[in-house]
């Protein structure tokens, strides 16, 4: 109600104003037209309001009309009286011409326009914080660093809390609208997944904005998507779900899920990724057997015509490091990179691969290619804590580390690099006390919805990092006496063989930490 | 290129109208005659008001730049208000109709503003001859004035074949498409 009664406000001050503006003008040239039309008889109602003129005037056409005045020396409006020195009008004409009043409407619409610019000028002053992160995000978009556009968009809405907490209250002329809660969440999709993108509609946009969300393609693709995914993964559980913690081989499993393609709202793609998972799962070490599985993954999305890379991409390069290819795996991410330059996961995949080849100054430009792309200082402290560290520059990674945990202690990803920079050195409490550290801050960003911290090199390492200092340290570091119940915690399937063969004793940290790719993978 | 002009004229109403009302209280405080007519027509005039010429240096500088300068400090806020909220903040008729409406409006009336900052030919003409041929103005005015009578000369030529209407549909485009 309140809307329309806006709406009808704001039309009635356009049809006022514009019935203003004909008004004066058709008064104006009623008053010409009535001028023109009688010539003769403007000087008789001139003196019939101004007798005093009129006759000084009468006086001086009296003198006038004994003289012939030339053509270039009349009044330009009157045509009969000569006009006064450096002006084109006579006495009388000028007199009248100076009352000429401004129009009412010329009042109200002038001095309305310069009150509605201080308001104009307030307002943008207020929105102008927000509006530049605005702006940073399209920048950061327009050159495809998608993970700095969607922390400049994501912005905006605390700068706009931020504002309303200054100011005491909630204004309806700051607002962040749906355009740019659409701008964010493409650019969820880009640095995340479509996935994620349509997993965060409901979050970003509110209940007011369904009528938006309901006609905006994009947005409908990603909960489509998310649907597709969804319904997908609910076929596969129900054809044979379990069967990967049953003991069953990979072949039976492929077969069950295999089973579901065609349905309705199954995306042959996601079953055949699902798939690739149980593979994984099952045969971690069976590169052979992953391959092809993976290709059978590749070739189904490409026949689709959509981008599937955000899907399996990572999964992928990762298993070609393992299969010493690093060519294929830069490859890949350079195919990544070129749609998106923010993706810090897919620099830190590339910096390994090229670290293996050997790489170090190609590494290195790498970096600084991030630095120039993206302003989140905290990823570059990660890139460059495992370079140096897959450079055996230990002492380095130690200083990269302390600077940034001045600023940026919640990365759990920098202290798994220093925990295993430190199980290098043989230094088995600072190892565990960092690894603690990395599993404390994983968690945290867990339980803030974040579960990117907890990645599988992640647990296998403070896994490997409790053990060896449990076997090898000296048990007096700070948190100690949390390394039993941290033991206790894993459970065997979630650990990976490699880790399950450092703390045995198979194979040395150095082994796996400085051959290879250099990390548990 | 008359009707060119008067089309512009048209299409940016708002800003013609109050450029006239801002030339006419100017012509006031100068007390300078002022013809009848109106500030929009079919004429040569629309936007501006037929008057009597300045006859100092200041005076005509005033004439020929003030009411362009009225438009230019109205205008701005103006059209940001309504860019800033319209394609930064992404403002939709979803979010709230009456202030899509109201920014719509904004945007359109400050362009308006700003597509009549230049006077006709002969105000700006006026001051430069005084100033720059006949020298009536001090030296201090002419170089302080030089630049903005400059552009005012350059715009108000330009004005004649509605280019900075032209500009600012291009520029619309341009901010709102990309």
């Amino acid at each position: 109600m309140q809307k329309w009664i806006w709406l009808a406000i704001a039309v009635a001050a356009i049809v006022i104003a514009a019935a203003a503006i004909i008004l004066s003008t058709k008064k104006k040239k009623t008053a010409a037209l009535q001028e023109e039309a009688l010539p003769g008889e403007a000087p008789a109602e001139a003196a019939e309001e101004n007798p005093e003129t009129a006759e000084s005037s009468e006086e001086g056409e009296a003198a006038e009309e004994e003289e012939e005045i030339p053509e270039d020396e009349l009044c330009v409006r009157c045509g009969s009286r000569r006009c006064k020195e450096g002006s084109e009008y006579c006495e009388t004409c000028e007199k009248e011409l100076l009352k000429t009043k401004i129009p009412a409407a010329g009042w109200i619409i002038g001095f309305a326009a310069l009150l509605l610019s201080l308001f104009a000028t307030a307002q943008v002053f207020l929105v102008s914080s927000i509006a530049i992160q605005s702006a940073k995000g399209d920048g950061y978009a327009a050159n495809d660093c998608w993970y700095s556009a969607y922390y400049a968009y994501s912005e905006t809405s605390s700068v706009r809390d931020e504002l309303s907490s200054i100011l005491g209250r909630e204004i309806p002329f700051v607002k962040i609208g749906c355009g740019l809660k659409a701008k964010q969440i493409e650019a969820i999709a880009n640095a995340y997944s479509p996935l994620e993108a349509g997993n965060s509609i409901g979050a970003v946009f509110s209940v007011e904005d369904d009528g938006y969300v309901s006609r905006n393609k994009k947005l409908q693709s990603y909960k489509k998507m998310l649907e597709t995914f969804q319904s997908s993964y609910n076929a596969i559980s129900q054809a044979g779900g379990d069967m990967v913690y049953d003991g069953a081989t990979v072949d039976e499993i492929e077969k069950a899920f295999l089973s579901v393609k065609g349905q309705e709202n199954v995306d042959d793609v996601f079953v055949y990724y699902m798939i690739c998972n149980a593979a994984e799962y099952l045969k971690n070490d069976d590169f052979e057997l992953l391959s092809e599985k993976y290709a059978a993954l590749d070739k189904t999305a490409k026949a689709s015509g959509e981008n599937y890379a955000w899907l399996y991409y990572q999964d992928l390069a990762a298993l070609y490091l393992k299969m010493n290819k690093p060519d294929d795996a830069i490859a890949l991410m350079d195919e990544m990179l070129a749609k998106d330059k923010g993706n810090y996961k897919v620099y830190l995949t590339k910096l390994r691969a090229l670290m293996l080849k050997g790489e170090k100054d190609k590494a290195q430009t790498l970096i600084d290619d991030f630095t120039k792309y993206n302003d989140t200082v905290d990823a570059k402290y990660v890139l460059d804590a495992t370079f140096y560290r897959l450079s055996g520059e230990y002492d380095k990674v130690k200083e990269i580390c302390t600077e940034a945990f001045q600023t940026y202690d919640y990365i759990p990803e920098l202290h798994r690099q220093l925990a295993v920079t430190y199980l290098l050195q043989k230094d088995y409490d600072n190892a565990f006390e960092e690894a603690y550290a990395a599993e404390e801050r994983a968690y945290y960003l867990y339980s803030m919805g974040d579960s990117s911290g907890y990645t599988d090199e992640l647990v296998n390492t403070v896994y490997i990092c409790t053990a060896l200092a449990k076997k090898n340290g000296t048990g007096k570091s700070e948190n100690a006496s949390n390394i039993d119940s941290l033991l206790e915690s894993y459970s065997q399937e979630e650990l990976s063989q490699t880790a399950k063969d450092i703390v045995d004793g198979k194979i040395s940290v150095e082994e796996i930490f400085t051959k290879g790719v250099c990390d548990l993978l | 290129m008359r009707m060119l002009y008067i089309i512009g004229k048209l299409i940016t109403l708002p800003g013609s109208f109050i450029r006239a009302f801002w030339e006419h209280l100017t012509c006031k405080i100068l007390k300078l005659p002022v013809e009848e007519g109106g500030y929009i027509g079919f004429h040569d005039n629309c936007g501006h008001i037929d008057h009597a010429f300045a006859s100092k240096g200041f005076a005509a500088y005033l004439m020929a730049t003030g009411p362009g300068y009225m438009n230019m400090i109205i205008g701005w806020p103006l059209m940001l208000m309504g860019y800033i909220n319209l394609k930064p903040l992404g403002i939709t008729p979803y979010d709230s109709i009456p202030l899509f409406i109201i920014y719509i409006l904004s945007y359109y009336i400050g362009v308006s503003l700003l597509c009549c900052q230049f006077p006709l030919v002969e105000d700006i003409l006026v001051f430069w001859e005084m100033a720059y041929k006949e020298k009536k103005v001090p030296v201090i005015g002419r170089i302080f004035a030089f630049i903005p009578a400059l552009v005012t000369k350059i715009g108000a030529y330009l004005e004649r074949w509605s280019i900075p209407v032209i500009f600012w549909i291009i520029a619309t485009v341009l901010l709102f498409i990309f």
